[in-house]
């Protein structure tokens, strides 16, 4: 089983905002629920935040509902059958890196449209959100069970996000790391599996 | 839909045709006819360049498909030189050296680049020789634009400027502009001019590595323009006397096949102009919108055909129909490289008609029935496919259908020595004197200065230090976010969450010294008007520049726009107004 692992370049980050609307295409989020933020610091450089995958995710064990869980890749998935959704909201306090929303109330349109409604009939699962319930970045998993890349990689119009195994000495991901990619915060002790050089 | 338009506008008898390209990119378009003979908009480096100039724009942004060929480009130690006010992804991304120039003074940095390279010998002596016309009146201007000078006007170090005339003379060099950033200005289409002159001294025209000429015979179908199928004659004989921009935009009117729209109120005060067909037309492109409501409000008839309401340009028409979308219409081939396509997916919902079928049956009620094939939209579209050689039955039945391929072949420089430039077939440049035209005999003989000449901004804190007293920051609009193009898109909630109100980026000591922090309200005022916006505080933008995006219908930016119009081109100054950004008290 891969270890899955991303590395963003920060310097090659231009804010295009491509990779945001690639996941919003890609999973139709709901209104305020990206699962990736590219903002521009006063000195033109680029915070891109998002779940950082975290080996030892403090929102697994925040969960008191049992919804929230890793996969063997290391990724973290909700449970959204479980999820207590906004009655809890314990996975979105317990998240140091703030990137767990709670689905609102309404989608973009008082109506669904006709993208959501196909999604919906077809029970495309990683496009149907129940409101109320609890929002995170999957890394694509049913892209990557597909044997494709996360949206948000393949987009990336100047290739500054890296994926793949970090068990893998040869992949993009082990070379970046080797070449000093750290994750932000790493003094939080949670091992994300999100590193940036 | 531009090509029954213009068929319509000519075949009835008014050569006032018009688009927003008359504010947006034909500036460019002019200054290339006037100087090379034919269209240039530079390009992105090619494996031979050396160094590459981006002159004002930010194609991380505008052009973000791009960004990995020109990242692979940097790979390949081609040199960026960035000339640009702010430091934008672009410039981060790409590194090289960045001329942080005060807006509107591109032609003054051209000329002190072009001083330097002929003080320094380091123009291509060859190419000046051999095509290039006018050489000793600009080396005699020039020479009052030391580097040590320029550096004064444009706010570049003296060796900065030298540094980029060098890297511009050690070619080949690759230049990529935009519609926009040089010709935005009173004095844009010299400025442009100045830029490509730069060029033509180093001998960057059309070889490998450099500013390569669009290929010719240029790719047919045109479908943007088709001249048969429009009409493209009836306008440049019997009807270019009626033209609106003929007394004052003489050499615009020759070259240029639309009417300067951007004196639609002078026209309209004059009664020259007394009625207008807008299809997807928006009173907020131009400065200072207002008069241009109004000029739509005093005209004996108007009509706009558009896809939604919008109050600020619809309140001011008679009539407003409602436009089918590209969903529902089956005018206006697409054409994606040689493959055209054709086709109605639906039928138009509601009262919707597409705007090819409102051309054809005005056209037919005006009774020009054979011209507008009596309304039978198909045949009518037919008419235009005829450039490609197809028709719309065989375009359904064979979609994607390729036009006739040339023979290929590898990509031909230097086509001006083969002669491919000139109707004629004759070495040389379709220009008067046949050469690369730094000294223009066509402005001459219009009253204008021949060569590219350098004047100030209108409004500017150098033209105006009074003025720049009240108002001392430089307000450059227009410059582009990823997210929006224009004013478009701004009704789709996913994109709108990036940017959900008007947003101005400002220098962050120009914002201390206001007592501005990140999101506070404040106001952009000069004496045209002011405006209430977000500040978005940045070490980006150069001191004393202020970026606002436009676009937006309530905080509308180009209400503060002067309407002083650049003397060839008239294109306005949507890049260096005047203006003072204080806080929401």
């Amino acid at each position: 089983m891969p270890r899955y692992a991303m590395v963003i370049q920060r310097d090659l980050c231009t804010g295009c905002q491509t990779c945001v609307v690639a996941c919003k295409m890609e999973n139709l989020t709901m209104p305020g629920c990206s699962r990736t933020i590219v903002k521009e610091g006063p000195n033109g450089e680029w915070d891109i935040a998002g779940c950082m995958q975290c080996a030892k995710p403090p929102c697994v064990t925040g969960c008191p509902a049992g919804a929230t869980w890793q996969d063997q890749s290391g990724i973290t998935l909700v449970d959204e059958e479980k999820c207590r959704g906004s009655e809890c909201g314990a996975c979105v306090e317990a998240c140091p890196y703030g990137a767990r929303k709670l689905n609102p109330k309404q989608g973009y349109f008082a109506v669904p449209v006709p993208y959501e409604e196909v999604a919906r009939k077809l029970k495309v699962k990683h496009k149907v959100h129940t409101p109320g319930k609890v929002d995170k970045c999957d890394f694509c998993a049913h892209r990557l069970k597909a044997n494709k890349l996360p949206l948000c990689v393949e987009a990336c119009t100047t290739l500054a996000r890296v994926f793949g195994d970090m068990d893998d000495p040869k992949s993009d991901v082990s070379r970046l790391l080797a070449k000093g990619a750290k994750p932000k915060n790493a003094d939080w002790g949670t091992e994300p599996r999100v590193f940036y050089i | 839909m531009r090509p029954p338009l213009q068929r319509l506008a000519f075949a009835f008898g008014s050569p006032n045709f018009g688009t927003e390209s008359s504010n947006c990119f034909r500036s460019v378009n002019l200054a290339g006819l006037l100087t090379f003979g034919t269209l240039v908009m530079g390009g992105p480096p090619s494996k031979e360049t050396k160094n590459c100039f981006i002159w004002g724009v930010n194609p991380a942004y505008s052009a973000p498909f791009s960004m990995k060929g020109l990242l692979k480009s940097k790979q390949a130690w081609v040199n960026f030189v960035h000339i640009d006010p702010r430091a934008t992804p672009t410039v981060k991304a790409l590194g090289g050296m960045h001329l942080t120039i005060r807006p509107g003074t591109d032609g003054a940095l051209a000329l002190g680049m072009i001083q330097t390279i002929i003080s320094e010998k380091l123009y291509d002596k060859d190419f000046v020789t051999k095509w290039v016309h006018g050489f000793e009146q600009l080396k005699g201007y020039v020479s009052q634009f030391t580097p040590e000078r320029v550096s004064t006007i444009a706010g570049i170090p003296a060796e900065q400027i030298r540094a980029a005339a060098r890297s511009f003379a050690d070619g080949p060099t690759a230049l990529m502009i935009s519609s926009a950033p040089i010709v935005h200005h009173t004095n844009g289409l010299q400025n442009m001019r100045a830029v490509f002159s730069l060029v033509a001294l180093t001998g960057n025209f059309d070889r490998p590595g450099g500013v390569v000429a669009p290929p010719r015979p240029l790719l047919p179908p045109d479908f943007m323009g088709e001249p048969e199928f429009c009409f493209r004659k009836i306008l440049l004989t019997d009807l270019k006397p009626k033209r609106a921009d003929l007394k004052q935009y003489p050499v615009w009117a020759d070259l240029i096949p639309e009417v300067q729209m951007n004196r639609l109120p002078e026209y309209v005060e004059a009664g020259t102009i007394r009625a207008m067909v807008l299809f997807g037309g928006n009173a907020k492109i131009w400065p200072q919108p207002h008069l241009y409501q109004k000029a739509l409000a005093n005209m004996d008839f108007s009509m706009a055909v558009d896809y939604f309401y919008r109050p600020w340009t619809h309140n001011y028409v008679d009539v407003l129909l409602p436009a089918a979308t590209c969903f529902e219409r089956l005018g206006s081939p697409a054409c994606f490289g040689r493959s055209v396509y054709q086709r109605q997916p639906i039928e138009p919902l509601g009262q919707a008609r597409e705007d090819w079928q409102i051309i054809a049956d005005l056209g037919t009620a005006l009774g020009l029935s054979k011209e507008f094939c009596n309304g039978n939209l198909e045949a009518f579209i037919n008419e235009l496919l005829k450039a490609a050689g197809t028709t719309v039955e065989e375009l359904r039945n064979a979609p994607g259908s390729m036009i006739a391929k040339p023979p290929k072949e590898p990509p031909r420089f230097q086509k001006f020595a083969e002669g491919l430039l000139r109707k004629d077939g004759k070495p040389g440049f379709e220009t008067p004197t046949g050469k690369i035209e730094l000294y223009s005999p066509i402005l001459e003989k219009n009253g204008l200065d021949p060569l590219p000449v350098y004047a100030e901004p209108v409004e500017s804190p150098v033209s105006k230090p009074d003025l720049a007293k009240k108002y001392p920051l430089v307000l450059m609009t227009g410059a582009r976010v990823p997210f929006y193009t224009h004013s478009k898109f701004r009704d789709i909630p996913w994109l709108s969450e990036f940017q959900p109100e008007p947003v101005v980026n400002l220098n962050a000591e120009d914002a201390a010294a206001r007592g501005i922090a990140e999101d506070d309200y404040v106001f952009i005022e000069n004496d045209y008007g002011r405006i209430k916006v977000k500040a978005h505080v940045t070490k980006t933008v150069s001191r004393s520049v202020v970026d606002m995006f436009h676009g937006w219908a309530d905080q509308d930016v180009n209400a503060l726009v002067p309407r002083h119009f650049d003397p060839i081109s008239g294109f306005p100054p949507f890049k260096a107004g005047l203006c003072q950004v204080r806080k929401e008290t």
